[in-house]
C-alpha cells in the first residue's frame, strides 16, 4: 500500500544509515565503547610491576568456621557488620556431616558480573581480581543478579564513619564504601601490590587460606609456602559451580575440618 | 471552559455529533473530575515525598536486602511498561488486521500506552543507588549489558508510542479546531497542532501511509522491548530466572495486561461521559475475546515452565518452585492463577457476564493479578540462597509503597490531563474506518439495487 | 723379711713419676686428640649445585646437586633438600623438592624456572659419618628455559574465557538497529507532518457527509471543511 517511491526512499535512507554506522565503526567511535576490549585499568590499578596471576586456595580440612577471616577483612576495609566479603557457609556434605565453606569473590576468568554492568563500573584486572569503581557505579545491582556465588553486596545506607587518615578512594581500595554502590571482596590486590598478605590470609588462625600466584608458582598462607601447581595437583583441588563455566580462580581442597592439628 | 457536568441524557441527543462526544471530557469538567484529579495529585505528591526520602537516606529505606535486591520497583518497571502494550495491540495490530471495531478505543489505547510507558520508564531510574549518574550510560556504555539494551529499547519504543499517539491526533486537531464549543486557548492549541490539516485526499493518504509504517514497525519493536526487559532476569544463571521462556512470557504477559488497562480506561471514560452510543458493547466483547486468548497463552506459558522445572526438580529449581507453588508465596501464586487466568476467562466465556461492566471487573482482576505475577517472577527466586545460608525475606516499606502508588496515580493523572486537552475519541480514525466500510459496501453490493429485485 | 723390698732409689723417682703421669695423662690426651676434627678424608662434605637444562622434549629441566666428600668421592643414597626464596610477599621460602643422591652423588629435582634466576638453598642434613652441609647459590637460568606469564589451568569449560564473540558484534548490532528504527520513526513522523502541511491546499477537503464542494484554497482551516461529521 505504500507507493513505490516511498519504499525506495526508505530503502535508500536505511542503507545510508547502515553505511554511516559502518563508517563510525571504522573511525573507531563505536569501537571505543565496544566491550570486546575490557575497560581500561582504572585509577589505582595501573601499577602492576610483577604481572602476577593471583589465585586463592582454601584448605577445607583446616577450616573450623571460626570466622576470623570475615572479621579481619571487615576490619581492614572498614565494613559495616552485615557486609561479609568473605562469608563462611556451614554446609552439609554428602555423608550427612557438616563442613565450613568460606566463599569470597571467586575472581572468575569469565566474570558474569563484568559482562552485565551497564556503565563498565566493575572490571577485570589483568592479574585476576575483579574490582568495582564506586565513583562510576550507578547502583543498578545487575551484577548482583548475575553473580552465581552471591559475593556482591550493596551499600544500602551510609557506612560507619572512618577517620580521615584511613580513607582511600579508588577502585583498588575504597574506604569507606560509597552509599548506593555495590561492594565486594577486592582480593586485597591493594595489599599484594605492597607485598602484604590479604586480610583473610593474614587473619586465618588455622592457616587454611592461601594466596597463590601462577607466574612465580608459589602459594603462601602466611606461615608456609609451597609450589602452587604441585600443591594443586597433589591435593586434587576443586572449584565451585564448575558447570557454569565462570572459570573461578579460587580453589578448594576438599575436607570437613578434620585436619585441625597441623 | 464551563465547569459543567456532562449531559446525563444518553446515549446522546440525536443531533450530537462525533465531535461533540469526542470533546465531552475536554469541555465538561465537573466536581467529580476535580475530586478525582485532586486525589490523584495528592497521591503523586506522596510518591514524590517518598522518593525524596529515598534520595536523602539511601535505598536502605526500602525493604530490600543483599539477597532480595530487586523487588517492588523492578516489579513496577516491568508491570507498567507491560501495561503500555495495549496501545500496540489496539492501535497497531488491530489496524494491521483490519479490525474495524477498534475505532472507538484507539485514542484511549494510545493514551494509556503513553501514560504507562512514561511512568514505567521512570522506574529504572528510581531503583538506582545513584540516579544522578545516568549520564554515564551515554559516555561509557557497556554494550554487553541487558540494561543498556533496555535503555535503547525503551527509548525507541517511547518514540514510537509518541508518534503513534501524535500523528492521528494531528487529524483530529484539524477537524475539531472549528468546533463551536471550544474556548480560544484550546482552539489556538488545536490550530497549531493541526499542521494545516484540512482532510484533503492527499493529507489522508500521507497519514494513512505513515500510520501503516509505524504500525508495522511497532509490532517487532514491542516484541523486542519486553524481550529485552526479560533478559535482565533470564541472562543470569539464577534458578527461576534462567529460563528460555522468559522472552515470549514477558511479551504475552505485557499484551495481556495492556489490553486489560485499555478496557478499564475505556469503561471508566465511557461510563463517566456517557459515551455508550459511541463505544458500543461489542468493543468490550471483542477485547474480552482477545483477553481470553492471551490468558490461555499466558497460562500455557506459566504451566509449561512449572512442569519443566518440576518434573526434573533440580535442587535449586525445585526450591524456587516449592516456595512459589506450595510454601511462602503460594497464596499469591494461586491467587494470580484464579483472578488472573480463570476468572477473566470465565467472565468472558459465559454469555451472561459478557457485558462491559463484568469485563471491566475482569480487567481489574487481570491488572492486579499480572502485577502480582511480575512480583512473583522477581522476588521468590531471590529469596533462595545461592550457596548456603538462610532463606531471605522481603517486605515492602511505606517508601516503596508510596512511590509505586504515586506512580500509578501519575498514570491516571496523565490520562486525565490528556483528555482535558485532547479528544477522547479518535475522530479521524472512526471516520476513516466508516469511509472504508462504506466503500467496501458499495463495492460488494450489486450496482443497481433496483426495486424489481425486491418484488 | 726386712730387706725383701728395696726402697725406691732416689734416681728412680723421676722415671716413676713420668710413668704415673703418662698413665694418668695419656688417656686424657688421647681423648682430646679424638675430639678435635681430624683431617681425614671421610667426613667432610661439599655440595655443588647446577642447573641442568633439558634439550629433549618430555624430559624436564633439573636442578642437580652433587654431594661429595672432600677428596671428591661421591656420597650416594643421602637426601638433599632444595629450597628457593620466591620473590613474592617479601620473599617466601618454597621447597622445590627433596631427592636422594645416586651413585654419582647427584640428587636431581625437576623444576620449571619461573623467574630469570632463583636464590637456591641446597642442604644436606648430615649423617652418622658425614657433616651437614648447606649451600646458598644464585642459579641463573637460560632465558629460553624460563616460563613467564603462566596462567591458571583452563577448566573443563568449552568456552575460552578470552573469546568474546558477542562483545564484538553487540555495539554494531545495537547501534545500527537503533539508528535505523529511530531514523524511520523520525523520518516518517516529521515527513508526514511536513507533507500534511504542504498539501493542505491540494485536493478537495472531502470528509464523508460533508460535500460542501467549496474549494479550500481560500480562507483558514477554522472556517472550511472542519465541521464534525454526522453520526
Amino acid at each position: 500500500m505504500l507507493p513505490r517511491r516511498n519504499v525506495l526512499r526508505l530503502a535508500v535512507a536505511g542503507a545510508a544509515l547502515v553505511g554511516s554506522g559502518k563508517l563510525l565503526e571504522a573511525f573507531g567511535t563505536l569501537e571505543r565503547v565496544s566491550a570486546a576490549h575490557l575497560p581500561p585499568p582504572r585509577r589505582g590499578t595501573e601499577a602492576e610491576p610483577h604481572g602476577h596471576q593471583w589465585v586463592f586456595l582454601i584448605d577445607l580440612r583446616r577450616c573450623d568456621g571460626c570466622g576470623d577471616c570475615t572479621k579481619g577483612c571487615q576490619e581492614m576495609h572498614h565494613l559495616p557488620e552485615e557486609q561479609e566479603w568473605i562469608k563462611v557457609h556451614r554446609l552439609e556434605d554428602t555423608t550427612g556431616g557438616d563442613y565450613f565453606l568460606p566463599v569470597l569473590c571467586q575472581m572468575c576468568e569469565r566474570p558474569p558480573c563484568v559482562q552485565v554492568c551497564p556503565v563498565a563500573a566493575t572490571f577485570q584486572t589483568p592479574s585476576g581480581p575483579i574490582l568495582v569503581d564506586q565513583s562510576t557505579c550507578i547502583g543498578c545491582r545487575m551484577c548482583m543478579a548475575a553473580c552465581p556465588y552471591g559475593v556482591r553486596y550493596f551499600n544500602w545506607q551510609e557506612p560507619p564513619d572512618v577517620p580521615e587518615e584511613e580513607r582511600h578512594a579508588d577502585a583498588l581500595l575504597q574506604i569507606p564504601q560509597v552509599r548506593g554502590t555495590v561492594g565486594k571482596c577486592d582480593s586485597c590486590m591493594h595489599a599484594s601490590l605492597e607485598n602484604l598478605l590479604p586480610a583473610c590470609v593474614e587473619s586465618c588462625s588455622m592457616e587454611a587460606i592461601w594466596i597463590g600466584d601462577f607466574v612465580t608458582d608459589v602459594a603462601t598462607n602466611g606461615r608456609d609456602s609451597v609450589g602452587l601447581s604441585q600443591y594443586m595437583r597433589e591435593h586434587d583441588v576443586y572449584r565451585l559451580k564448575e558447570h557454569l563455566g565462570t572459570e573461578p580462580r579460587v580453589y578448594y581442597v576438599a575436607g570437613h575440618g578434620q585436619d585441625l592439628e597441623y | 471552559m464551563a465547569a459543567t457536568e456532562p449531559p446525563t441524557t444518553g446515549p446522546q441527543a440525536p443531533s450530537e455529533t462525533l465531535a461533540d462526544a469526542a470533546l465531552r471530557p475536554v469541555l465538561h469538567a465537573g466536581r467529580r473530575w476535580w475530586l478525582v484529579f485532586g486525589a490523584l495529585v495528592a497521591l503523586v505528591l506522596i510518591g514524590v515525598a517518598a522518593y525524596a526520602t529515598q534520595l536523602v537516606h539511601g535505598l536502605g529505606v526500602t525493604g530490600k536486602n543483599d539477597q532480595v535486591f530487586w523487588a517492588l520497583y523492578t516489579t513496577s518497571l516491568v508491570a507498567f511498561i507491560g501495561f503500555s502494550y495495549g496501545g500496540a495491540l489496539v492501535s497497531a495490530i488491530l489496524r494491521l488486521t483490519g479490525a474495524t471495531w477498534r475505532g472507538s478505543v484507539v485514542r484511549i489505547a494510545e493514551t494509556t500506552a503513553l501514560a504507562t510507558l512514561l511512568v514505567g520508564a521512570l522506574f529504572p531510574v528510581i531503583h538506582l543507588g545513584h540516579p544522578e549518574r545516568v549520564w554515564e550510560f551515554f559516555v561509557t556504555p557497556q554494550f554487553n549489558s541487558p540494561i543498556v539494551w533496555d535503555l535503547v529499547a525503551i527509548a525507541t519504543y517511547l518514540l514510537a508510542t509518541v508518534v503513534l499517539f501524535g500523528l492521528p491526533l494531528v487529524a483530529d486537531m484539524g477537524t475539531l479546531s472549528a468546533h463551536p464549543a471550544l474556548g480560544p486557548r484550546r482552539r489556538r492549541l488545536y490550530h497549531v497542532l493541526s499542521f494545516g490539516w484540512r482532510g484533503s485526499h492527499a493529507q489522508r493518504r500521507h497519514l494513512e501511509n505513515a500510520l501503516t509504517v509505524v504500525a508495522i514497525l511497532i509490532v517487532p519493536l514491542a516484541i523486542v522491548v519486553h524481550t529485552v526487559l526479560s533478559y535482565a532476569f533470564s541472562l543470569t544463571s539464577r534458578p527461576g530466572w534462567h529460563s528460555t521462556i522468559f522472552g515470549p512470557y514477558f511479551v504475552i504477559g505485557a499484551i495481556y495486561s495492556g489490553v486489560a488497562v485499555v478496557v478499564l480506561a475505556t469503561v471508566l471514560y465511557r461510563r463517566a461521559y456517557h459515551l455508550e452510543g459511541w463505544i458500543p458493547a461489542k468493543v468490550f466483547r471483542n477485547l474480552g475475546y482477545v483477553m481470553v486468548a492471551l490468558a490461555i497463552a499466558y497460562g500455557y506459558a506459566t504451566f509449561t515452565e512449572l512442569t519443566t522445572e518440576g518434573y526434573v526438580s533440580e535442587v535449586a529449581d525445585a526450591a524456587v518452585l516449592y516456595t512459589l507453588v506450595l510454601e511462602r508465596y503460594a497464596a499469591l501464586f494461586w491467587g494470580f492463577v484464579l483472578f488472573g487466568l480463570i476468572v477473566p476467562v470465565v467472565i468472558v466465556v459465559i454469555p451472561r457476564t459478557r457485558t462491559p461492566g463484568w469485563i471491566a471487573f475482569a480487567s481489574i482482576c487481570v491488572i492486579g493479578a499480572m502485577y502480582v505475577k511480575r512480583f512473583l517472577i522477581t522476588v521468590p527466586p531471590l529469596t533462595r540462597p545461592l550457596i548456603g545460608g538462610e532463606t531471605a525475606t522481603y517486605t515492602p516499606t511505606l517508601v516503596e509503597l508510596g512511590v509505586v502508588t504515586g506512580a500509578a496515580a501519575g498514570i491516571g493523572l496523565i490520562v486525565m490531563v490528556v483528555f482535558r486537552l485532547f479528544p477522547v475519541l479518535a475522530v479521524y480514525e472512526i471516520e476513516e474506518i466508516e469511509a472504508q466500510e462504506r466503500a467496501e459496501a458499495t463495492r460488494i453490493a450489486p450496482p443497481a439495487a433496483s426495486p424489481q429485485a425486491r418484488a | 723379711m726386712t730387706g725383701a723390698i728395696s726402697p725406691l732409689h732416689r734416681s728412680h723417682v723421676p722415671l716413676g713419676l713420668l710413668v704415673v703421669a703418662s698413665v694418668l695423662v695419656l688417656p686424657v690426651v688421647a681423648s682430646a686428640q679424638e675430639a678435635s676434627p681430624a683431617v681425614t678424608t671421610d667426613d667432610v662434605t661439599s655440595l655443588t649445585v647446577e642447573f641442568v637444562p633439558s634439550t629433549v622434549k618430555g624430559v624436564p629441566h633439573y636442578l642437580a646437586a652433587r654431594l661429595s666428600t672432600s677428596d671428591g668421592s661421591a656420597v650416594a643414597g643421602e637426601q638433599v633438600r632444595f629450597v628457593r626464596v620466591a620473590d613474592i610477599f617479601g620473599g617466601r621460602k618454597v621447597e622445590l623438592g627433596r631427592a636422594t643422591t645416586d651413585n654419582g652423588g647427584v640428587a636431581r629435582v625437576a623444576i620449571v624456572p619461573r623467574e630469570p634466576d632463583y636464590d637456591v638453598t641446597v642442604s644436606f642434613a648430615g649423617s652418622e659419618s658425614l657433616e651437614p652441609r648447606t649451600v646458598e647459590q644464585r642459579v641463573v637460568f637460560p632465558p629460553e628455559t624460563v616460563v613467564t606469564g603462566a596462567r591458571p589451568p583452563h577448566g573443563g569449560g568449552l568456552v575460552d574465557p578470552h573469546l568474546r564473540p558477542l562483545a564484538e558484534v553487540m555495539p554494531g548490532v545495537i547501534g545500527s538497529a537503533a539508528l535505523i528504527v529511530w531514523a524511520v520513526l523520525v523520518f516518517v513522523a516529521l515527513g508526514t507532518l511536513w507533507r500534511v502541511r504542504r498539501d493542505r491546499d491540494r485536493g478537495f477537503p472531502t470528509s464523508p457527509g460533508v460535500g460542501t464542494g467549496a474549494g479550500s484554497s481560500d480562507g483558514d482551516a477554522a472556517v472550511s471543511g472542519a465541521q464534525g461529521p454526522q453520526p
